[in-house]
């Protein structure tokens, strides 16, 4: 199914005109060239022409580069670790005298990718977020949001090594997501078996992600 | 007289204003700001015709629906949030945290778009034990709020601008009013 700015479309066409419409609505700058990348998912869809400067007066080779998924399987686990993730950010204040890891969120991500997986390789997507993005979101890399360009860049980067082999949470088949310091609480009677976090949400409140079996 | 009145001052910013890292109770004006915030969510998703034929019609009108929803809202708060169960149309009972910011502005958790997934803080109770939720709505304070399943534009558009100052975007301006406007561009006859 052709992935255009981050959603998936059953008729192409569809989909490339209402991505086009997208990003022209949220002040991206339509030009023949986005024409073409659109028509194609090998180019970066948020690049702007380089006769146009971005707002702000920073050119578009400062911005981050989106990374395009390389097939559709890879590019619905990328969103589900979005999905699941976006919202966290690493909280400053994190004890340095506990282990690093934990609060290292590229490893969360990690650790989200390969449950998910997990999941979704079971026939239970169900038991995840959406593998979809929220408009918001398609809509954000669309206009080429550095923020939310390197948030999906991360998660898909987590998405990469999940299948690659990665094993940080055990072969564990369950998460959550959990309002800080609820890290004890079992997962459908399953105990957990880590945790990472507490990271900090967007509005600065504290979360924990818990691992169970 | 003047340390009287510090004194009065201090003790009346210790005692009644709700504090960050706090355990405490949620009062009915915050109450009313999680209904506000409910409904505003609705109104700018515009779920708000999935609510016909849905709770108690207000409307006295068969041929018009204003529904009455119940709704249970924690009488804890903690560390400035706190938790709420609904019925929102049409993902059905949700169970959601909030937080209250400091100028007393409610923020839900969660976005509909994602459909509450188990794996969220907020997430739809189909996924929580049914003794649990059944308990849960027993205990927490039960209120109400109303949906009119066809609005005045005045109504959706002051719930759009309350989203926006929420959350700093409007799912209603960014999404539904861009495809009206092209849905009616495509359907105008060309002259």
């Amino acid at each position: 199914m052709p992935f255009i700015n981050g959603r998936f479309y059953a008729n192409p066409a569809y989909g490339r005109a209402l991505e086009r419409a997208r990003r022209s609505s949220s002040g991206g700058i339509w030009t023949e060239e986005h024409s073409q990348e659109s028509d194609g998912t090998d180019a970066p869809y948020y690049q702007m022409s380089k006769q146009h400067p971005v707002a702000g007066g920073h050119d578009a080779e400062d911005r981050p580069r989106h990374e395009e998924p390389q097939n559709e399987r890879e590019a619905r686990l990328a969103n589900v670790v979005h999905n699941e993730t976006a919202s966290l950010r690493q909280d400053p204040n994190a004890s340095r005298k506990s282990s690093a890891a934990v609060h290292d969120l590229q490893l969360t991500r990690v650790a989200v990718a390969e449950v998910a997986k997990r999941a979704m390789d079971a026939g239970h997507p169900d038991r995840v977020a959406s593998s979809e993005l929220k408009l918001r979101e398609a809509k954000a890399l669309a206009a080429g949001n550095p923020e939310a360009v390197r948030a999906h860049n991360a998660s898909l980067a987590a998405a990469r090594v999940a299948p690659g082999g990665s094993n940080v949470t055990d072969g564990a088949t369950q998460y959550r997501l959990r309002v800080h310091p609820d890290a004890v609480s079992p997962i459908n009677g399953k105990a957990i078996s880590s945790h990472f976090g507490p990271f900090q949400d967007t509005l600065g409140k504290a979360r924990t992600i818990v691992i169970a079996p | 007289m003047r340390a009287l009145i510090i004194w009065m001052a201090a003790s009346s910013l210790l005692f009644n204003t709700p504090t960050e890292g706090a355990k405490r109770k949620v009062s009915n004006i915050e109450i009313q700001a999680v209904v506000q915030a409910v409904q505003d969510e609705i109104y700018d998703y515009g779920l708000e015709e999935d609510y016909s034929q849905v709770g108690e019609n207000l409307a006295g009108d068969p041929s018009k629906w204003e529904s009455r929803m119940p709704i249970y809202v924690n009488p804890g708060i903690e560390d400035g949030e706190g938790r709420v169960i609904y019925c929102l149309m049409h993902y059905g009972e949700i169970y959601r945290v909030f937080t209250i910011r400091k100028d007393g502005v409610v923020i839900l958790d969660g976005d509909p778009e994602l459909e509450f997934p188990p794996t969220q803080p907020s997430l739809k109770t189909v996924y929580m034990k049914k003794g649990r939720v059944r308990q849960l709505k027993h205990d927490w304070i039960r209120d109400s709020f109303l949906i009119d399943t066809a609005p005045e534009p005045r109504i959706v558009q002051e719930a759009s601008e309350r989203q926006i100052r929420r959350t700093g975007y409007s799912y209603w301006q960014s999404v539904v009013l861009p495809n009206r406007a092209r849905a009616s561009t495509v359907a105008a006859p060309r002259p």
